[in-house]
């Protein structure tokens, strides 16, 4: 691929980000950040944790980007009761062309390129962990047989933070499996005005389909080529490591707060989401910059905190701003004149 | 190569000159910081200096900073990183000098990228000018070593000292200052570690003297010290000097009697010449016997002596082969009559024989002293002829002069302190580059040319020590500015140190027949204007006022001695030899002590 190939390659990738965005803008009031990590866990081929109360627009955030995208979208909305072959399908008795009964798989919910997990926390710890191999490996394994799963494959899952009786946190290795935990916030008035004014009258936006299957899957393609440089590589892992609550780099405020810290995943995470936000921004190098902007919703969800924390009432994301803040010490301008 | 590199050029030159100018900041802190501990130093007294010194060390700090700073290597990555930073380009420049070109897709572009953002950057506005720390620590230890030395120097700091002195000590050492140089430079010559020490000493007393450290007691007595120290310095370098005359000597007595040898006379022919005075004294009877006249002396008995030559030798050399012939015959008569006189005694009856036996010995003796004279006069006409031009050799005469003069400079110096002139000086050294000159046997020229030339060395050394003594002690007044140049002459004998008559100027030293002894008690200078006792011009002595015990207490009470010292001061006031001013002042120290009467 010449010079101008990756110009024009780096050029399109911004334009089919920012078209899938405009769509989903139409429906989606305001949560521009929500929208655009989303979009950063589709090109960067990463599962996104929503968390939000109730009535944000998570769900229609998920589902007007798989009709932006034109995607098979499917809903799972987690109960107590749900079993694992609710998510994955199952064997069904079925009869044959010829007469005889046979076993057919029945698809599940997570045959879909976009899976929208609501409530994800209301499901039992075993439902949940089907959903892990899913995730993870791409298959679902039913009966012996392994089902693989279409790609672009991703997961979009919600959790809201109130309403803790009867739910099941989600286990740590599931958690980590997540790209991206963004937080819902509540509209602005402003947004909150237009979303009324939207959803109370006769009109209705519909989103058009302005990218496919394929354009994701080479949006993903061209993220990984984006290069980065040691020094914001070590930036990244820095941070990370600055998680950590014991160990050489660890932060003096992961030491106190921490209880357990971000595992390699969420490096990968990082300099993945910032080849996105480099590509985004018009950079074909990934700049400390996009690691900082990548690195609180890609590292709140993995690192644990301790008790003590909990007391001071400090939140995961100050540990990750902390770690960064620890990890931008002796990275300044080597040149000292 | 990287393009992005190559646009990297125009920023680490910038970066180099930035470094420099940070260099020179810490290397002038260093150098100031090394100025200030120098400048207390010299508050101290230990280590003096000067401004020149002390902005040397500043400016010699600064260079090595610059230079460091200029060669300093600016590494592609820290520089790469350091644009990103301070020209906000977001990791471009550092990605594109990591990552090499075509591994993946997006490298070219993005080395392009990172050059075009490179472009639009000068060096300049991310790279100003700039006053760091450190260079508000360089000056800040600069003006803090100027403030040291400045008050170090202080006349505040250094007690009650009038304007007047001070200005009149540092033209003095100014003075010393200039003496000291050339003394050092000849102690090197001569490589005498004590005339090295000495130019030291004398440097070190004139800046002490320049920066106001010393009061005109303490400076008399240091500048006396000094003086016994040049003075003994003079001697070692006379001594020395004698020492390489000796050698020269040697080694031109070795050189002429190569040359004898070599014109035919052996040593064991010369030997036939060394008379006993009583066979020197049969060559007399001889000669008067032979009606022949003896030659006057052409060589003196040191000349011959350092030639290997006797007497004999030059006055046999001195005759014609006809005289010789006539001495010889007569002493071969002689022999004869005397072998005659000894057979008749011979023949004696036994007991006068035993009588004459006493005149007998004699006889025999007189007939060794006539073998002896006829052996000395059995040298052939060749060897004489030889024996002649030897000495009659003119650059011989010239060197054996030139050795006499140069060992009685030498002596002048080691035991009166007298040095020689400079034109004397320079007259030796072109003797010696003439007549070595003129000597043919080449190892034995540079042997003597050598020696000459390390004595001439040895003496000009020893003379810089005593003419900086001079200087210095007329410079401070110890010896009057009429008497400059006189240094060894018998009149300015006691013109500085110690004196038969005088008292110490101003050391806390009191003299007695000699013999140096400390006060007791606090000295009190006093500075008396008067006039130098051969009426040369005014003149300032330094009397010191001290308790009068001296040494060990007298048991004589002073009554009885006082008669015999006011009688001395008569006799030295009437002689002309107190100044007129000071007259009323011992009239009156003597009045104070008889009671007035």
């Amino acid at each position: 691929m010449s010079a101008f190939d990756a110009q024009d390659t780096a050029r399109w990738f911004r334009e089919c980000f920012e078209a899938v965005r405009t769509q989903v803008a139409q429906v989606i009031v305001g949560q521009n950040d929500v929208v655009e990590g989303v979009l950063v866990c589709l090109a960067a081929n990463g599962h996104v944790l929503l968390e939000g109360m109730p009535g944000l627009g998570k769900t229609l955030l998920v589902r007007t980007l798989a009709e932006s995208v034109g995607l098979g979208f499917s809903r799972i909305q987690f109960t107590p009761d749900m079993m694992p072959a609710d998510v994955t399908g199952t064997n069904v008795l079925a009869s044959s062309p010829t007469g005889d009964r046979v076993f057919e798989f029945r698809r599940g919910p997570v045959f879909a390129n976009m899976i929208l997990a609501d409530e994800i926390n209301r499901a039992t710890p075993k439902t949940q962990s089907a959903l892990l191999e899913a995730m993870q490996e791409r298959s679902v394994t039913v009966g012996g047989t392994k089902h693989t799963l279409a790609e672009p494959f991703l997961v979009m899952a919600t959790q809201n933070p109130i309403e803790q009786e009867g739910t099941y946190p989600l286990p740590e290795a599931q958690l980590d499996r997540f790209f991206f935990k963004l937080l819902v916030p509540y509209p602005s008035k402003a947004d909150l005005f237009e979303v009324v004014e939207r959803t109370t009258g006769s009109a209705s936006a519909e989103p058009q389909v302005v990218a496919s299957s394929d354009d994701v899957l080479r949006m993903r393609q061209t993220v990984r080529d984006v290069p980065i440089s040691r020094d914001v590589l070590d930036f990244a892992l820095s941070i990370v490591v600055a998680t950590h609550p014991e160990g050489e780099g660890s932060s003096a405020f992961a030491k106190r707060y921490a209880r357990y810290g971000s595992s390699p995943r969420g490096a990968q995470a990082i300099v993945t989401a910032g080849k996105v936000y480099a590509l985004l921004d018009g950079r074909f190098n990934v700049a400390r910059e996009d690691v900082k902007k990548a690195a609180v919703a890609a590292l709140r969800h993995r690192v644990i905190l301790n008790f003590e924390a909990e007391a001071d009432g400090v939140t995961a994301d100050q540990l990750v701003h902390e770690s960064v803040k620890a990890a931008e010490i002796g990275k300044a301008d080597p040149i000292g004149v | 190569m990287n393009p992005v590199a190559e646009s990297l050029d125009r920023f680490r030159k910038r970066v180099r000159w930035l470094n420099a100018w940070r260099g020179l900041a810490i290397g002038v802190c260093v150098g100031a910081a090394l100025a200030s501990g120098w400048a207390c130093l010299d508050w101290a007294r230990i280590w003096y200096t000067n401004w020149r010194g002390l902005g040397l060390l500043a400016c010699l700090g600064g260079i090595a900073g610059l230079v460091a700073g200029l060669l300093r290597r600016v590494p592609d990555e820290a520089l790469a990183r350091s644009i990103d930073v301070r020209a906000r380009l977001k990791d471009r420049v550092k990605t594109a000098v990591e990552v090499r070109p075509s591994t993946t897709v997006f490298d070219r572009p993005q080395s392009e990228d990172a050059r075009r953002a490179l472009e639009s950057v000068v060096p300049e506005s991310i790279y100003p000018v700039r006053l760091s720390r450190w260079h508000i620590a360089a000056l800040a230890l600069m003006v803090l070593a100027a403030s040291i030395f400045l008050l170090g120097n202080s006349p505040v700091v250094h007690g009650p000292k009038t304007p007047s002195e001070r200005a009149e000590l540092k033209v003095a050492g100014q003075k010393v200052e200039r003496v000291a140089a050339p003394v050092a430079e000849a102690a090197q010559k001569a490589q005498a570690p004590t005339g090295t020490k000495l130019a030291s000493d004398l440097t070190r007393f004139a800046q002490e003297l320049e920066n106001g450290r010393l009061n005109r007691e303490e400076a008399l007595r240091k500048a006396n010290d000094l003086a016994k120290q040049a003075e003994q310095e003079a001697k070692d370098r006379a001594d020395t000097a004698q020492q390489r005359a000796q050698q020269a000597e040697t080694a031109l007595s070795k050189y002429q009697a190569k040359l004898a040898e070599d014109s035919g006379l052996k040593p064991e022919d010369l030997e036939k010449t060394n008379l006993t005075p009583d066979q020197e004294a049969a060559l007399d009877q001889a000669m008067r016997d032979s009606g022949i006249s003896a030659p006057a002396p052409q060589l003196s008995s040191e000349q011959l002596k350092n030639m290997g030559l006797t007497r004999t030798a030059e006055r046999l050399s001195q005759m014609t082969p006809n005289e010789r012939e006539k001495l010889r015959q007569a002493a071969a008569v002689r022999q004869a009559a005397i072998q005659k006189e000894i057979d008749r005694i011979d023949k004696l009856p036994p007991a006068e024989r035993k009588a004459a036996e006493q005149e007998r010995a004699r006889l025999q003796q007189q007939l060794r002293d006539a073998q002896k004279l006829g052996e000395a006069l059995k040298l052939t006409d060749e060897q004489m002829k030889a024996l002649r031009e030897l000495m009659q050799m003119p650059e011989m005469k010239q060197l054996q002069e030139l050795l006499a003069k140069m060992r009685q400079k030498s002596q002048q110096m080691a035991q009166e302190g007298k040095a020689p002139t400079k034109e004397d000086l320079e007259e030796l050294k072109k003797q010696i580059e003439e007549l070595t000159q003129a000597m043919k046997d080449p190892k034995a020229r540079e042997e003597i040319r050598k020696a000459l030339e390390d004595a001439l060395k040895q003496m000009q050394s020893g003379k810089m020590s005593l003419d900086a003594m001079q200087a210095m002690m007329t410079s401070l007044g110890m010896i009057p500015s009429s008497q400059q140049g006189q240094s060894g002459s018998s009149d300015d004998e006691g013109a500085y140190g110690k004196t038969d008559d005088d008292s110490f100027a101003n050391t806390g030293r009191v003299n007695k027949s000699q013999h140096e002894m400390e006060t007791k008690g606090q000295t009190s200078p006093v500075g008396v204007r008067g006039q130098w006792r051969n009426d040369k011009g005014e003149e300032w002595s330094v009397s010191v006022k001290a308790p009068t015990q001296v040494g060990n207490r007298s048991s004589v009470p002073y009554q009885k001695v006082l008669p015999t010292y006011r009688k001395a001061a008569e006799k030295a006031m009437s002689g002309g030899k107190i100044p007129k001013d000071q007259e009323k002042r011992v009239k009156e120290y003597f009045e104070s002590l008889s009671g007035g009467k």
